[in-house]
């Protein structure tokens, strides 16, 4: 489904990613872990087509499409949908407007009919329950006053109105309690299936204690330099990011 | 300097044969008085240059045309109104062309509340009594200009205990003319106790070449009184506006004001609230969408002289080619008004680098129990939020759309009447397609 072949991109003229290496399959989920400033967030944000990061070298293969030769919009449009690390707050319009305005763009630019508002009402309804928002949050200006978890549930309900096909969540779990964790994790895992991929971006091992991925990738310094399954987690859970590091630097010399 | 004060004083005795010509033009009605001390006023004051302190931000001196004749009356055909006016508004109208009333085009008017041209009662008590009194022209000329030759205009007066359901749209149009025109239109609005009355004011031009229209709109609203005004600058895109609205609010008086600046070359507000009797409350909005070379110069004061009113100031403005706001709004607090709670907010969107505004707070407290909150921004369209809406599948253009109507929004959506309030909604889409469309070309 997706194939990054020796990405490098970065920010003003600055490399960040120097030759990343991933290939995601229909299905699969994949998590991306690192230590803070390994290019994880950089990674997801190129992937989703955010301007200021520039892609120098390299290429996103994204079923069978130059994923980097369309503009984010067009992204969605093809299925790719990234979970904010911060989502971005938007005054003056209200969550139920911004999903339903989002759904049918989708909608229109693949020449499906247009969901009303009254069909738009009985949907949102049912993605609500999986999430467990209360139907009050359609009202809110999108994302102002959230807490940090209502603001990460969110992303996973627009994930579910939405349904995409290679979902990237970037630190979803970040700034959680548990309870908030596992209503996300839930919400994860009810909205994968066989044909559709996830990658979960974290710093931390314990969203992947609901969220099982096929394979865990390490990344350092801009590259992935370890690949695994699920146990490598666990290792890096229990030993920490350092071992990796000086084995990292070890293998460089 | 000596240069020119004596040209101050060639070009006023010009001034006062206009006055004496204006006069007898006038059928008699002349309020020869109040004329007389407004040209006074205006010999003494000059026209503004960017030396006088509430101009020093904009050059004047596009308003100073020695061509410009004063406007005269037209035949407004129905397809140059039908813009302008709402069906679904149910209300009274009175209409104005080239600042003369067009009689043909009022509407009725229910009981209870006296319409009236002003220039058709000049010698009505109440006009007598409060026409240039909160307007005063000892220190602004274009008011001293409107006091010396005014017209017509409206003249309300809401009796006590009245609530007037229909609002009443006030429509200014100037129409083509071949040479330069300057209007005066002047009203006097009285909201007695307990009564309560709705006011929309459109200035327009159904032309293309330039004209002045200066006006002047003076508001009482007594004790317990509702005053609601909405007005809408429309002029075209090469027309000078400058505009004087005063209000003064008695003992548990509100007075909603929202000011939206569309057209116009050149155009300055100045808006004054004047708190005067206690638990009054002052809500002034504004909201502008600039394009071009457009100037707006918005210039407001709030006046709390009594205890316990809150105010309310909010504008707004989105701008785009090498136009230009400036935004300065002033809020004197006297010592005797204590538990004042007033709010300013001024914020701008700048959508292209050739754009600019000035926005100054000025606060003066007296008082000492006193919550008073001022802010502004300016800044760009919020970038991370463009994206995070193209993320979701929503193409650029829209995204930009839905984000510049939000923050539009945040001013449409407190006009209370809903007619106005949609046609504002198609106002402003249609204005923001335009910005853009300019500059993107």
């Amino acid at each position: 489904m997706l194939e990054i072949r020796n990405l490098h991109a970065g920010v003003e003229g600055a490399e960040i990613l120097h030759g990343i290496d991933l290939a995601v399959n229909a299905g699969e989920i994949h998590a991306i872990m690192g230590p803070n400033g390994s290019g994880k967030s950089t990674l997801a944000q190129v992937l989703a087509g955010h301007e200021a990061y520039s892609v120098t070298a390299g290429e996103v293969i994204y079923e069978g499409q130059d994923l980097l030769d369309m503009d984010p919009d067009e992204r969605a449009v093809q299925g790719v949908f990234l979970a904010f690390q911060y989502p971005v707050e938007i005054p003056g319009v209200n969550s139920a407007y911004f999903l339903r305005t989002a759904l049918n763009a989708l909608r229109t630019a693949r020449d499906e009919e247009e969901v009303d508002a009254i069909d738009f009402l009985s949907l949102i309804r049912d993605k609500l329950k999986l999430v467990e928002m209360d139907e009050k949050f359609l009202k809110r200006s999108v994302n102002e006053g959230f807490s940090g978890g209502e603001k990460k549930r969110h992303e996973i309900l627009q994930m579910a109105v939405l349904e995409p096909r290679l979902a990237i969540l970037d630190e979803t779990d970040s700034g959680l309690d548990i309870d908030a964790l596992r209503v996300v994790a839930n919400g994860v895992n009810t909205l994968h299936s066989a044909d559709k991929a996830t990658i979960v971006v974290t710093h931390y091992q314990r969203l992947l204690n609901n969220i099982v991925p096929d394979v865990v990738h390490v990344m350092l310094d801009g590259r992935i330099v370890q690949s695994g399954d699920k146990t490598l987690a666990m290792e890096l859970e229990e030993k920490g990011y350092d071992w990796i590091k000086e084995e990292h630097a070890t293998h460089s010399v | 300097m000596t240069g020119s004060k004596k040209n101050t004083r060639h070009t006023a005795s010009n001034h006062a044969s206009w006055v004496q010509k204006f006069e007898s033009s006038l059928n008699g009605q002349s309020l020869r008085a109040l004329r007389q001390q407004a040209i006074a006023d205006f010999d003494r004051l000059g026209y503004p240059t960017t030396a006088d302190e509430a101009w020093k931000s904009v050059n004047p001196s596009a308003l100073i045309r020695p061509d410009f004749e004063p406007a005269i009356p037209a035949t407004l055909a129905d397809a140059e109104l039908e813009p302008f006016i709402y069906p679904d508004l149910q209300g009274i109208r009175l209409v104005f062309v080239n600042g003369h009333y067009a009689p043909e085009r009022a509407s009725d008017i229910p009981e209870g509340i006296t319409i009236a041209n002003l220039g058709d009662v000049y010698d009505h008590p109440l006009v007598k009594a409060h026409l240039g009194k909160l307007a005063q022209t000892t220190d602004l000329a274009f008011t001293a200009l409107n006091t010396a030759f005014m017209r017509d205009g409206v003249f309300i007066h809401v009796q006590p205990n009245i609530i007037v359901e229909a609002p009443v749209h006030i429509l200014f149009i100037t129409t083509a003319s071949e040479t330069p025109t300057i209007s005066h239109p002047r009203n006097l609005i009285i909201a007695d106790e307990n009564s309560q009355l709705s006011i929309v004011e459109t200035y327009a031009g159904t032309g293309t070449e330039t004209y002045l229209t200066n006006a002047v709109t003076e508001i009482i609203a007594r004790d317990n009184a509702s005053v609601n005004c909405i007005r809408l600058e429309l002029q075209n895109t090469k027309g000078l506006h400058v505009a004087n609205f005063q209000a003064q609010l008695g003992r548990s008086s509100r007075m909603t004001f929202h000011d939206f600046t569309f057209g116009g070359a050149f155009v300055r507000n100045d808006v004054s609230a004047y708190l005067r009797g206690e638990g009054s409350e002052a809500t002034v909005n504004g909201f502008y969408a600039l394009e071009g070379s457009q100037q707006v110069d918005n210039y407001t004061l709030l006046e709390h002289a009594e205890p316990h009113c809150p105010s309310h100031e909010l504008y707004k403005g989105i701008l785009g080619g090498s136009s230009r706001a400036i935004f300065r709004g002033k809020i004197h607090v006297h010592q005797k008004a204590q538990h004042t709670d007033a709010y300013q907010q001024n914020e701008n969107i700048l959508l292209s680098d050739n754009a600019r505004v000035n926005t100054k707070p000025q606060l003066e407290i007296y008082a000492d129990e006193v919550k008073c909150s001022h802010g502004a921004t300016i800044g760009q369209l919020d970038e991370n939020a463009l994206f995070y809406l193209q993320t979701r599948g929503i193409p650029k253009a829209e995204a930009r759309r839905i984000l510049l109507r939000a923050f539009a929004d945040d001013i449409i959506g407190r006009v209370t009447l809903a007619p106005v309030r949609s046609h504002l909604s198609d106002l402003i889409d249609t204005r923001l397609e335009h910005i853009y469309a300019k500059d993107m070309a």
